[in-house]
């Protein structure tokens, strides 16, 4: 191996794994999935793997095979932990590693959003990241019912995938390989910039050091230093501030996942790292090409938009090792498992050159979606790192304590602050 | 001992509220700078009470900062700066062991299956130990951020509680205790018979069900409610498993806490089952001439302005600066945000006729708070436990960290001593050292075994 370099690695946490039957293999632990113990071991591994972050997947319904409605299958991982309290919950037990739960835009509020993220910032000392995602389809708005939804014609079913938008994450859903376009989709992703968009307001509502705490005068806050965010859009109105003063990253990393135009455009305007799914290297580096010419076009914040590559990988020594673990899930799972994301079957020293030729395709590195845990995120840790390492293609260790600048992300300034 | 009127032990909450309850705590020379957002402190702090045997926890929420005026916001810290609590609490799950941990969330700007979820987690997360303190929100600061220009009338917030409590304690319910099967060998994750829909259509909420966790290691994570209007006193009989009240006196803590244990009678409730914990503020001293010294010095830190506008918010917002501030308190239009505070402060300004500067110092500068010995602090526990005026005692803060050592090194002890208070916990979860049970799930068929 040589040349590349891969500034950037992360890992997608979801349940046993990514592949439906993951939680049959031997060194499964379903029985963990709802205790701190299982998730606090997996966030150490990563984090001795010395990765940038990893996320933690969430949703507001049961998990179904069909994309819009529940299914009848009882095989599969059903249920899951609040993605945000399960962060805040390893917070305490690990030191660098960013930690990036999903909270889902479409049927919850701003201001609980950004407080929760505001305090998981201050818990893990500028650890905070948000993938946002967006909820399309009848299955969790069937939950809900005081907000009016976009698009909530239920069963917006026009052949398009419930996961192509930006935070919406594949796994047990099935992925037909069309993405949204229809005038509800469009909907969906304009309510969730604008909740973005006074996330980010709430964040910056309090200048950094509104608190004064002058004992002599009496003043605990400057209050000129505390500012309505007065957002008033199609979806939402929020005056401010927020109840929680500026997060210690001023603003925890905003990801989203993207397969399509109108989601890149989102992610370009509203978002720090974007995660997008080619299918190979060429096709990163279209899909690289076009996420920058939006930035360019749309882009207000200072530092560049990070793009990482989505891959679900299954590691093993040897690749007839890794294609025969594959096959026997998929066997046990009663359909072949694929995924928006491109499915790399093989060993981390493989896994290792195809990350270090698609490199080269403009990515800022990539998020491995391990198919089966711990397996293959011990192969991560222990295998593709060390390769990279020796490489020089992989930090060797932590040079920073915030996932902003993990990331190579600035401070950013407050929008409200007088200069 | 032997001799006391009443069996049993009280149950401790700790309010923490840093850097203290009263409203010029961060003033005091002991306050830690940014208190209210400094995470170790908060920890170090629940860490304390623990070592105390405290019962849980209790850490409150607003979503909004109140409306009233910036000279006055800006000398306070309490509405200022706080955490969301839950997240706050699933870290603090990490640095604990026992203790339980009890958040505000307001069922006027949530979704109960979000809510659902977040408790679920977080009793999960810290293995039993979670609390549920269910608000209805309070201020128009909070109604704006929520797409709403005013506040959600009284009754309307009443009602939807009233729903969404049950939309929320049925959503715990959606899977069997037993439901998960996870036979790697099989392949059944789950058993489909033991998941239950709610498909719940009501006024305010409509919700369908399940809630994709499994049911909570509590059951139910266990519910606190403090409203004490007539119907915040309907919901918290109903609903609450522990119940934060205010009293200014023996008398009208005995009388709501029999009125409560019936009400829970009516509803076909054990009244064991509902704890009744008045709050308790106190400044101890070794001494009680050292005691009253504390209890001076902290009060010299008030600004008078700070005291009208506090006031001025527990009437219910209603502007008092065109009143004479030695006059007499005007006649109030019934307010919509709590009315059992703005008629309890009512009340005393009649009763003992006091001027709107008096009544605006009494309210900010007492509240209740016992300054005394630890010995003065065990009788007046006492006198309420024997007398049946509580279960326990909500307790208060004035400035953190100093009044939670004081009441942990002096009060604690003294309670042991008399056999008041526990010497060790008797169980990890919330709901076992609260002595409640484990409610079982509404679709069980068989009763669940007796679990003390």
């Amino acid at each position: 191996m040589s040349g590349g370099h891969v500034p950037h690695l992360a890992v997608a946490l979801d349940g046993a794994g990514w592949h439906p039957a993951a939680w049959r293999e031997p060194d499964a632990r379903p029985e963990g999935l709802f205790g701190a113990r299982y998730w606090a071991d997996l966030v150490l591994e990563a984090e001795s793997g010395l990765l940038d972050f990893v996320t933690i997947d969430d949703r507001l319904a049961l998990q179904s095979s069909l994309p819009y409605a529940p299914d009848n299958r009882v095989d599969q991982v059903r249920g899951r932990l609040d993605a945000v309290l399960v962060a805040a919950r390893v917070a305490p037990l690990t030191s660098h590693i960013g930690l990036v739960p999903v909270a889902t835009v479409t049927h919850t509020e701003p201001f609980h959003i950004s407080k929760a993220l505001a305090t998981l910032d201050y818990v893990s000392s500028g650890r905070a990241g948000w993938q946002a995602r967006v909820s399309r389809g009848s299955l969790e708005a069937a939950h809900f019912g005081r907000r009016a939804i976009p698009g909530t014609s239920h069963g917006t079913s026009h052949g398009t995938s419930p996961d192509a938008t930006p935070g919406a994450s594949p796994g047990a859903s099935p992925d037909n390989g069309q993405y949204p376009g229809s005038v509800q989709d469009l909907a969906l992703l304009d309510e969730a910039a604008d909740f973005i968009e006074v996330v980010r307001r709430l964040w910056d509502s309090w200048e950094d050091h509104a608190e004064i705490r002058d004992v002599a005068t009496g003043r605990f806050v400057d209050r000129a230093k505390l500012h309505y965010i007065d957002f008033e859009g199609r979806w939402f109105k929020v005056k401010g501030p927020s109840i929680t003063p500026r997060p210690p990253q001023g603003q925890p990393v905003v990801t989203a996942l993207a397969h399509a135009t109108a989601a890149y455009r989102l992610a370009a305007r509203g978002t720090d790292l974007v995660y997008v799914t080619p299918l190979d290297a060429e096709h990163a580096r279209r899909i690289t090409g076009e996420v920058r010419q939006l930035e360019a076009e749309l882009r207000t914040m200072s530092d560049p938009i990070r793009i990482l590559a989505d891959l679900v990988v299954f590691l093993d020594d040897d690749g007839p090792s890794a294609k025969a673990r594959k096959a026997h899930l998929d066997a046990l799972d009663g359909t072949e498992y694929t995924s928006d994301a491109a499915v790399f079957v093989g060993t981390p020293s493989q896994l290792a050159e195809r990350l270090l030729a698609w490199s080269d395709a403009g990515l800022d590195g990539f998020r491995l979606r391990p198919g089966a845990l711990p397996h293959d995120l011990v192969a991560i840790t222990r295998g593709l790192v060390p390769l990279l390492q020796s490489a020089g293609a992989f930090r060797r260790g932590y040079g920073s304590t915030t996932l902003r600048a993990h990331l190579g992300l600035g401070r950013p300034a407050n929008r409200y602050a007088s200069v | 001992m032997s001799t006391r009127a009443r069996a049993g032990q009280v149950h401790l909450n700790a309010f923490l509220k840093p850097p203290g309850e009263y409203l010029a705590a961060w003033r005091h020379p002991e306050a830690v700078a940014g208190a209210g957002v400094d995470v170790r402190h908060i920890a170090s702090m629940v860490q304390r009470a623990e070592a105390a045997l405290f019962d849980a926890i209790f850490l409150a929420d607003l979503v909004g900062v109140p409306l009233v005026s910036q000279d006055v916001l800006s000398r306070v810290s309490v509405v200022n700066d706080s955490f969301e609590p839950t997240t706050l609490l699933a870290a603090l799950s990490t640095l604990t062991t026992h203790i339980g941990l009890i958040a505000t969330a307001s069922t006027t700007y949530n979704e109960p299956y979000h809510l659902a979820g977040a408790f679920a987690s977080l009793d999960h997360l810290s293995h039993g130990r979670a609390g549920w303190n269910l608000v209805t929100s309070l201020n128009d600061g909070e109604a704006q951020n929520f797409g709403l220009d005013a506040h959600v009338e009284h009754s309307a917030r009443y009602e939807r509680a009233e729903e969404f409590f049950d939309v929320v304690c049925g959503l715990w319910d959606s899977f069997d205790d037993d439901a998960f099967l996870r036979d790697q060998a099989s392949g059944a994750y789950f058993d489909p018979d033991r998941v239950h829909r709610l498909d719940h259509v009501g006024r305010h909420l409509r919700v369908a069900g399940p809630l994709n966790a499994a049911r909570p290691p509590q059951g139910r994570p266990v519910i606190v409610q403090a409203g004490s209007s007539e119907a915040g006193r309907q919901l918290a009989s109903r609903a609450a498993d522990v119940i934060f009240t205010h009293h200014p006196d023996l008398g009208s803590a005995q009388e709501f806490y029999r009125d409560m244990k019936d009400r829970a009678e009516r509803f076909g409730r054990d009244p064991g089952h509902l704890k009744i914990l008045p709050a308790l503020s106190t400044i101890v001293g070794a001494t009680r001439y050292e005691a009253e010294d504390k209890a001076d010095r902290l009060r010299g830190l008030l600004h008078p302005a700070v005291a009208l506008s506090h006031l001025s918010y527990w009437l219910g917002g209603y502007d008092l600066s065109g009143h004479p501030l030695d006059g007499p308190l005007p006649e109030l239009p019934l307010t919509n945000q709590s009315q059992s505070a703005q008629r309890r402060i009512y009340d005393m300004a009649r009763r003992e006729e006091l001027t709107i500067r008096q009544l605006a110092q009494r309210i900010t500068d007492d509240a209740g708070t016992i300054v005394g010995t630890p010995v003065d602090i065990a009788d007046h526990i006492e006198a309420w436990f024997t007398g049946y005026a509580a279960d326990g005692f909500n307790v208060i803060f004035p400035y953190l960290p100093g009044t939670l050592d004081d009441f942990a090194t002096g009060v604690v002890p003294e309670l042991q001593r008399r056999g008041l208070f526990r010497t060790a916990y008797e169980s990890r979860t919330l709901r076992g050292n609260l002595g409640l049970p484990r409610p079982q799930s509404r679709w069980a068929t068989v009763p669940a075994p007796l679990t003390r």
